[in-house]
């Protein structure tokens, strides 16, 4: 019975180790987010559009505002911790956007732009 | 004798199991509260910028525009009962959305602004199925901006209906998770 008993233990504790397991799931969506680099010059009233789309290639939306026009830049990032035991499962996943947005006037200059924060920020 | 009955047990153990599930979504960064509370009336848009950075989400505006902040957390807890691949569930989960939308004149000066954090339940739900479930789709879906000038590609309710697209930054704002039948998108809906 003792070596019976002794069988079923392993094959409970190999199944359990058989059968759980543990991912890590990453994505990436948007635009190359470029305003990052620590080269990029942007100045308040003097960078153009032009100058903006050749530093940071095509931005992800363009806004129609009243008097200005809007670059929307997104980086979009997915992580994802997935636990699987046979009793217990967790998945957390989290979502960040790296966003960038630049405001023109009517002579397509730089009014204003904001970058996101940083989490340390 | 006993080694039969524990392999009985074994397999039994195996394919019929109770199990917890508890999945947790974030989308976004919390608002921060007290930088919302630096906006005023007639604040410039490009303080509210400095304070919360880029919105969520742009839209101009007959008499101006509008910035929607949005963060939302989603916790679903479950437990299942196995029977090989076959699973009995029942879930139960909640939402915390925190809104923050911002409008300003043709200046770009606030005209007003507010702030909701609301908690809304998930439906309870209880299912026999193969487990492919989650939670709902509205709740992790892509940001808009990812499909930013692909509204004529969409079926063709909602490419008919691309006049009053969301989306496209031009017609308004929608909360994450607003029910796709309402609004603007009642003719794009199923």
């Amino acid at each position: 019975m003792i070596q019976s008993l002794r069988y079923i233990t392993w094959s409970i504790l190999f199944v359990m180790l058989a059968a759980t397991g543990c991912a890590q799931i990453s994505k990436k969506a948007g635009v190359e987010n470029r305003w990052r680099d620590q080269n990029i010059v942007l100045q308040e009233g003097v960078t153009t559009q032009q100058q903006v789309l050749a530093q940071l290639g095509p931005p992800s939306q363009i806004i129609a505002l009243p008097a200005k026009i809007v670059f929307y830049y997104l980086f979009e990032e997915t992580k994802g911790r997935l636990l699987f035991l046979i009793l217990y499962n967790q998945a957390n996943t989290d979502i960040t956007y790296d966003r960038a947005i630049f405001f023109f006037n009517k002579d397509n200059v730089l009014e204003t732009y904001s970058f996101s924060k940083k989490e340390n920020n | 004798m006993y080694h039969n009955i524990f392999l009985i047990l074994l397999v039994f153990i195996l394919i019929l199991i109770a199990s917890c599930t508890r999945i947790h979504i974030s989308n976004d960064k919390e608002i921060d509260v007290a930088r919302t509370r630096t906006i005023q009336h007639n604040t410039p848009y490009a303080d509210v910028l400095v304070a919360l950075g880029p919105p969520a989400k742009v839209t101009a505006l007959p008499s101006g525009f509008a910035f929607l902040y949005e963060s939302t957390q989603v916790l679903q807890r479950g437990i299942a009962l196995s029977v090989y691949f076959i699973r009995a569930s029942v879930t139960k989960g909640d939402r915390v959305l925190d809104a923050y939308v911002v409008v300003f004149d043709e200046r770009g000066l606030v005209v007003g602004h507010e702030q909701i954090t609301k908690s809304v339940p998930l439906s309870l739900t209880f299912a026999v199925t193969i487990p492919t479930g989650g939670p709902p789709r509205e709740l992790i879906a892509s940001a808009p901006q990812h499909h930013w000038g692909m509204s004529m590609l969409n079926p063709l309710p909602q490419t008919l209906n691309a006049a009053n697209d969301i989306d496209a930054g031009m017609h308004g704002l929608e909360q994450r998770g607003t029910p796709i039948a309402i609004g603007q998108r009642t003719l794009a809906g199923p």
